[in-house]
């Protein structure tokens, strides 16, 4: 006879087969180089191919008020978003709106000291010469300028002496203020950690990039996928009784509840995210033939049990939107445990996964496949109160 | 699973010790106690038709009802007391945001459990004298063992009045940890160095107890740090503040506070007082050692020891 608790935690709390661990592996062999260009995971660069940010209270019509206000009160923008919602496409929707000069200081490069800054702010401000962050802010300008900043957690690194850096930035922002209108974007979770840490919010005026809607992430998905048929596939989920009902369809009603189903499974695990319901439909796609699309609904991995150590680590991720080995091993430099190990699991259970190189350094980000999960999870387990 | 032939050896043995038990009886049969011996019925499989239990269900007698009613209630309260307690847990493990208030719960249950239970029996002892005779005697051996009535009537003041609860950080008779269990005699708490120390409810009454947390899971938490009377406070205040601010253990959400003291007794020298709120209290020792560690690496290295440190 089974002890009735070990029933109650086979029923109630059982473990994931080993299978339904991992995120699954999108079919990329199976689908044009053509297709998948079109559900890269880079920015949109037409303003126009941009979705949901239009509108009174959209993000382009808040951008135009924040430089009408900073003409008078001279307070830069902050914009927050979740890692994956379309910030760097936002900013490239936003360009046209802004007056000249302006310079968009692209997340391409990481700047881990004062030179760096120096060497990606002399360009940004059209100065030739200067030869520290003061000398810089003196100088003078003929017009005003608005400049963006893009990815202000890249200054940061959490350790004794590693704010240091931003603040300098910060300090920069506030001697040219006046004459340069700053945009700098933040990943939503550095900012709950620097405005507790440093009141980063002080120093700006701050908009959140807000999800986009359902029916919006399912027009960007369509937009991209147009010219090509999709084809919905019975997933292997699918109950008897369901599997009997598709069976009693004709073919056009079957793909069209298909499709319903297939969408809303896409919508939910999106959650406002275009990243994530790129990497779904990407999964999802089982291949392309005479331009259709064949597409399944993959399974959606839930988040493993994690030890306390991994999850400080995978906060430290959330909180830099990304970092390299030895940034790791410098955050928890004078813990016990090994940061560089600790990555390194969480890199075997595709929690993370890694960046482009950036100045020619490995790093490595939390894999969209898991953002929503993980966040939840540390919400839980470290009790944050992160949005 | 019961099988029924375990049932009817059991039922005939009871039978057998009740045998000279209803020449002793007085009272009348009671409606508890039939809707009782209804709910056996329902619960054992295949009884509906036993004559054993029917013929008890119209003719009693007191002291079977004690024989029956006493362990089946008692014993029954006590399992789903332990199946509530692994349930909480469970949830509490799970859900480490809400741990607190999950562990807070159980103390109340319990006691509610108890209380429906003790009700029940007293319903069916107190219709005669000899359930009088029998509270009697309980409150008698409850009197001679006056500490332990005292101890009971004190964990129960304590489920009450709460406080301080499951999962809450005390200082009680000069031990600290984390409150592990309120029981009905002695409250039970983890110390830092994994001990259980077991302390009697009427000692908690009757003294000074400080709580650490008030059933949030985050508390505060102090590291003092002791710097040469001379040393660079502005440098030594910005590496103690980020040592605190960059540790993986802050709770984010609650202020920091860096207070600088002089401190002229045996030794002149300068306290660094960093008063933050810890994520969670399981982990305060971690928090205040991480935070100690690196603020001593940090002055080490940028000099604020001065001379005392090469």
């Amino acid at each position: 006879m089974k002890n009735p608790l070990e029933w109650i935690r086979e029923r109630f709390y059982a473990e994931p087969d080993e299978e339904e661990l991992f995120p699954p592996a999108p079919n990329l062999e199976h689908l044009p180089e053509p297709y998948l260009v079109r559900f890269g995971l880079h920015p949109v660069q037409e303003p126009a191919q941009v979705i949901g940010r239009d509108g009174e209270d959209g993000e382009l019509k808040a951008i135009e008020k924040a430089l009408s206000q900073w003409k008078s009160r001279h307070r830069p923008l902050l914009l927050a978003a979740e890692q994956g919602v379309g910030a760097t496409s936002l900013l490239n929707a936003a360009l046209p709106l802004l007056p000249q000069p302006r310079f968009f200081l692209e997340d391409k490069e990481r700047i881990t000291s004062r030179e760096e800054l120096l060497r990606a702010l002399l360009p940004a401000l059209g100065v030739e010469g200067a030869e520290s962050l003061d000398g810089l802010a003196a100088v003078a300008f003929e017009s005003p300028r608005v400049v963006i900043f893009e990815s202000l957690e890249r200054l940061l690194l959490r350790r004794i002496g590693g704010y240091d850096l931003l603040r300098d930035f910060l300090h920069f922002i506030n001697a040219t203020r006046e004459k340069i209108f700053w945009i700098a974007t933040i990943n939503d979770y550095s900012l709950y950690f620097l405005d507790r840490a440093m009141n980063l919010g002080e120093n700006f005026q701050t908009r959140t990039v807000s999800p986009l809607s359902d029916s919006q992430i399912r027009a960007a998905i369509e937009e991209r996928n147009e010219g090509f048929e999709t084809r919905f596939l019975k997933s292997d989920g699918f109950s008897q009784r369901r599997k009997r009902q598709l069976a009693k369809m004709d073919a056009a009603a079957r793909q069209e509840s298909l499709g319903e189903h297939f969408f809303e499974q896409l919508l939910k695990f999106a959650g406002g995210n275009i990243s994530r319901a790129i990497v779904f439909w990407l999964a999802a796609a089982q291949g392309v033939m005479e331009h259709k699309v064949y597409l399944k609904a993959p399974h959606v991995p839930e988040p493993q049990e994690s030890r306390l150590e991994e999850l400080l680590v995978l906060e430290a991720v959330f909180q830099h939107t990304s970092l390299s080995f030895d940034e790791v091993e410098e955050v928890f430099h004078y813990s016990s445990h090994n940061g560089r190990a600790l990555l390194d699991n969480l890199l075997s259970r595709g929690w993370l996964y890694p960046r482009k190189l950036r100045s020619g350094v490995q790093e490595y980000q939390i894999n969209y496949w898991y953002l929503h999960e993980l966040k939840k999870l540390l919400k839980n387990k470290l009790n944050r109160n992160i949005p | 699973m019961i099988r029924k032939p375990l049932y009817r050896r059991l039922a005939g043995a009871t039978a057998l010790l009740a045998l000279p038990v209803p020449l002793l009886a007085q009272g009348e049969r009671s409606d508890s106690w039939a809707d009782f011996i209804e709910g056996l019925k329902n619960l054992i499989p295949g009884s509906m038709e036993d004559a054993f239990l029917d013929s008890l269900k119209d003719n009693p007698g007191l002291l079977v009802e004690v024989l029956f009613a006493l362990p089946v209630v008692l014993g029954g309260t006590y399992l789903l007391t332990q199946l509530i307690k692994w349930l909480i847990t469970q949830a509490a493990n799970r859900s480490n945001r809400h741990r607190v208030q999950w562990l807070r719960a159980y103390p109340i249950v319990r006691l509610v459990a108890w209380a429906i239970a003790i009700g029940f029996l007293l319903q069916l002892l107190l219709r005669d004298h000899w359930g009088i005779f029998i509270l009697g005697l309980v409150i008698v051996v409850a009197v001679v063992s006056k500490d332990g009535l005292r101890d009971l009537l004190s964990g129960l003041w304590l489920t009450v009045e709460r406080p301080f609860s499951v999962g809450d950080r005390i200082t009680a008779s000069g031990y600290y940890g984390e409150v592990k269990d309120i029981g009905l005699r002695a409250t039970t708490v983890n110390t830092l160095d994994d001990s259980m120390v077991s302390i009697p409810n009427s000692f908690i009454l009757n003294n000074a107890i400080a709580n650490a947390n008030a059933g949030h899971n985050y508390c505060m938490v102090v590291t003092e740090l002791w710097l040469p009377i001379d040393a660079d406070l502005r440098r030594a205040r910005r590496i103690a503040y980020e040592a605190v601010i960059s540790s993986p253990y802050l709770n984010l959400d609650q202020p920091v506070k860096v207070l600088v003291f002089d401190h002229f007794r045996e030794q002149l020298a300068t306290v660094i007082k960093v008063k933050a709120y810890v994520l969670d209290t399981q982990y305060e020792k971690l928090f205040q050692s991480d935070v100690a560690e690196a603020a001593k690496q940090a002055f080490r290295r940028e000099g604020v020891y001065g001379s005392l440190v090469d």
